[in-house]
């Protein structure tokens, strides 16, 4: 089905699935979600108590997005100089329509400067992005 | 009522957060066109403030 504006019909457009994928993603984009052990993004701990993950989007998103995240306990993972932190909750805290960094000061505890990844724990955890009008 | 929280980062920047039905929502000041953005914008300018969270 095609819908548009106006009086006249156009013919009708075929759009392979790779450019409709991207268009949607300019609005919401499901990054990590309900899958145990899918990468978040590569991060690091920027003082002893607070943790930074960058993540980058697939296309250019409208706006700055908002980031929607499931909370609960050890939902989300960083895996860092051999050892586990958990987590139950990530906020964004900058953000562009290109990346965002995500952070956690409440739960983290490890030694500044240490890199590691960070991953969905729980197969309830879950990492979106939207910017919907 | 929604509750927001607010923190202020080192370079200026704030977050800002609400949780619903297990979830947690949240984006920055950075860009006003963000919808969430503008929903929290008008909710302040009926007088509410948001928790200022400082445990960075």
């Amino acid at each position: 089905m095609q819908l548009e504006a106006g009086a006249v019909a156009t013919p009708f457009e075929f759009e392979d699935y790779g450019t409709t994928l991207q268009k949607c993603q300019r609005y919401y984009y499901r990054h990590a979600s309900n899958t145990v052990g899918v990468a978040i993004g590569i991060g690091a701990m920027i003082t002893s108590t607070t943790l930074y993950v960058m993540v980058n989007f697939p296309t250019a998103m409208r706006t700055a997005p908002l980031l929607e995240s499931s909370t609960g306990t050890n939902y989300y993972n960083f895996y860092r100089a051999n050892a586990f932190d958990y987590t139950n909750s990530l906020t964004i805290a900058n953000a562009g329509i290109n990346t965002a960094y995500l952070y956690n000061n409440t739960e983290v505890s490890g030694t500044q400067g240490d890199a590691g990844v960070m991953f969905v724990d729980n197969a309830s955890g879950y990492i979106a992005f939207s910017s919907e009008l | 009522m929604r509750r927001y929280v607010k923190q202020t980062h080192q370079n200026g920047t704030s977050s800002i957060w609400y949780e619903e039905n297990g979830y947690r929502y949240s984006f920055t000041d950075q860009d006003e066109t963000n919808t969430a953005y503008q929903t929290y914008f008008a909710w302040v300018a009926e007088g509410n403030v948001a928790e200022e969270w400082t445990g960075e």
